[in-house]
């Protein structure tokens, strides 16, 4: 879950012949990561295609080409298909409802052109242009009762496409589907290096699934080819799986955003999932607001299928419930107080309600937000320090990032406790020594960046405050000026509110993702990400969307 | 409410509008390049965007004087 699966190089050799067999194999097991090999070897070269996929290709684009007319292209393939008989019986079937489709759309075309001459027409010149008599009477019925017609037979036609659509839907998206997995297993050869009579395929496997391709191949291939494991820990470019539980996998195309993870440190996913949200529920904070974005994203979430956004309206639905958390806490509802305008209750006990009142309470929430900002810097730096430690040893991480974590504590204790002024100063002292000795003398400019990186989490209260700021003035017209001059007073305060509040919503959700986010890539990341690894893409999952 | 307090607004307030403006200047060239580069090579987002955000501290000093001058100075007056 934090760091990525191990995965060990191998090398598959065996005879061109069952090549075939091998492809297929590998191809349903979803496993193995290729690497291409780059043609520079003496005496090896490219494996060629399988004569069947030039002939699969034409049968692919005819395919496209209808699932585009008919508006498939957003069908899922009902059942997947593992073989269809080649014979001429689907080579005819596939024809004659190509046929059927490009008739029917030229007739359409042809009676759109004449559809668009008859409306272009101004002027009795056109007429005799087109060879009709100079009648007008006669020729405007002539052409009235042939639009109708056209427009008639378009209107059936259409339909017939549409007709077409239902009977031959499944039989196109699967085909479709199964045609192109099976490009995808033949132009694989083009990836292998080969010889006249031997292939080889170097590529990665997660470590735990050695066993379960060894058997696998055997008996695919009838013990023909050869997997053997290469030993060699600490090389670069090792493709990085990362296995986050299901709840936590929309995050990681945030972190995919900023760059894939290394091999070699712990994957920031895991704690993307909890400050993120938390975040944007700070920032955004108004229990009215929460609702109305969980209601858009559920709305979206029906209509937008693609992965991208399904990740992203998932990660929406997390922070839509912090929101609502608080909205709770800050007693917010579309701007208006809930504990004090609606319930008029100011304490329960002694507790007074709402906890924290963001327009009064600013010194404090400011505090807060710094310390938010502190313990949110320190958990990236333990992270770098866990990072340091696994590949460089405990000294480098000490003059590293524990120096740094010095720092840091040592400015802010001395600005909190000015009492303990020169014990303080004096570690903080130790502590740039440390850093001198760890990442040379040009780091101590940093320390400014450091204290500019936790004052940017103030601006987890700006954002709310300036949210707050424009509901209030909203509801404050609304209220005070205009409802109590009568009826028409009422229709603009209505008015003023719907629009008003969707305007604030909609600054509201966006800038406080973006400054979440910014807040996580630029202040948190720094302090231990290096990424720049290679995404784990196993031969036999198709990318289909980036 | 006498000329003092308004000069010290007036003085939060050109500490934040003036930094903001040489921020946004230091920033918008970076940012334009910035944008350019990721449409070429998808994998420098991360770099792009912590170059374009480094003036930021520019502005976050501005704000540092602007609160210092309304909660610390104000109030001692």
């Amino acid at each position: 879950m934090l760091c990525p699966k191990k995965m060990s190089k191998v090398l598959i050799i065996g005879d061109k012949e069952k090549l075939e067999d091998t492809v297929n194999a590998l191809y349903d097991l979803k496993i193995i990561h290729i690497i291409d090999y780059n043609d520079k070897e003496e005496g090896f070269e490219r494996g060629k295609p399988s004569t069947m996929s030039s002939l699969f290709s034409e049968y692919v684009l005819s395919l496209r080409a209808l699932k585009d007319i008919l508006h498939l292209s957003s069908a899922e393939p009902g059942n997947e298909i593992k073989d269809i008989e080649f014979s001429l019986e689907f080579k005819k079937r596939l024809e004659v409802l190509e046929n059927k489709v490009m008739e029917k759309r030229k007739k359409i075309e042809d009676i759109e052109v004449l559809l668009s001459d008859i409306e272009n027409i101004t002027d009795v010149n056109d007429l005799v242009k087109m060879d009709l008599s100079s009648n007008v009477k006669d020729i405007m019925m002539d052409l009235v009762k042939s639009k109708e017609r056209l427009m008639q037979e378009k209107k059936e036609l259409t339909e017939e496409l549409h007709n077409i659509n239902k009977e031959y839907r499944d039989f196109i998206v699967t085909a479709e589907d199964f045609l192109s997995r099976e490009i995808e297993k033949a132009e694989t050869p083009l990836r292998l290096a080969t010889t006249d009579h031997t292939y080889i395929l170097e590529g990665w496997i997660p470590s735990d699934q050695m066993e379960k391709t060894q058997e696998t191949l055997e008996k695919m291939t009838k013990g023909d080819a050869q997997i053997i494991e290469m030993e060699g820990e600490g090389q670069d470019d090792v493709p990085v799986y990362v296995d986050t539980p299901k709840p936590i996998k929309p995050f990681e195309t945030l972190v995919d955003m900023f760059s894939t993870p290394n091999y070699h440190e712990i994957a920031p996913t895991v704690m993307i999932a909890f400050t993120f949200p938390l975040f944007y529920g700070i920032m955004l904070g108004d229990l009215g607001y929460g609702i109305s974005l969980l209601a858009l994203v559920m709305f979206l979430s029906r209509r937008m299928k693609t992965s991208g956004w399904q990740s992203l309206l998932n990660i929406m639905k997390y922070s839509s419930i912090y929101t609502m958390v608080f909205g709770i806490i800050y007693g917010e509802f579309f701007g208006f107080e809930i504990f004090h305008d609606f319930l008029s209750i100011d304490q329960i006990g002694s507790l007074h309600l709402p906890l924290v009142h963001r327009m009064d309470k600013i010194v404090p929430m400011l505090m807060a937000c710094a310390g938010i900002g502190v313990a949110h810097i320190t958990l990236g730096y333990v992270i770098g320090f866990v990072n340091v430690y696994r590949n460089k040893g405990l000294k480098h991480a000490i003059l590293e990032k524990l120096s740094w974590i010095g720092i840091l504590y040592c400015i802010f204790g001395a600005i909190l406790m000015p009492d303990l002024m020169y014990p303080l100063m004096a570690a903080l002292v130790f502590f740039m020594i440390l850093l001198i000795m760890g990442e040379g003398a040009l780091a101590l400019l940093d320390i400014f960046t450091l204290i500019s990186n936790v004052v940017s989490y103030t601006r987890l209260l700006a954002i709310g405050l300036s949210s707050v700021g424009i509901a209030l003035a909203i509801n404050k017209i609304a209220t005070d000026v205009l409802i109590p001059s009568g009826i028409f007073g009422i229709i603009l305060a209505v008015l003023l509110l719907i629009i008003g509040h969707t305007g604030n919503l909609a600054l509201g959700i966006i800038a406080s993702f973006l400054h979440s986010i910014r807040l996580q890539y630029v202040e948190f990341f720094t302090k231990f990400y290096k990424g720049g690894g290679v995404k784990f893409t196993p031969l036999g999952i198709r990318n289909e969307e980036v | 409410m006498d000329i003092n307090t308004g000069l010290i607004a007036l003085a939060a307030a050109l500490a934040v509008g003036l930094t903001g403006i040489g921020s946004a200047i230091a920033e918008k060239n970076i940012g334009s390049s910035a944008v350019g580069a990721i449409a070429e090579k998808e994998e420098l987002f991360g770099k792009a965007l912590i170059l374009t955000v480094i003036p930021e501290t520019i502005v976050i000093f501005g704000l540092a004087i602007g609160l210092i001058l309304l909660f610390v100075v104000l109030p001692g007056l």
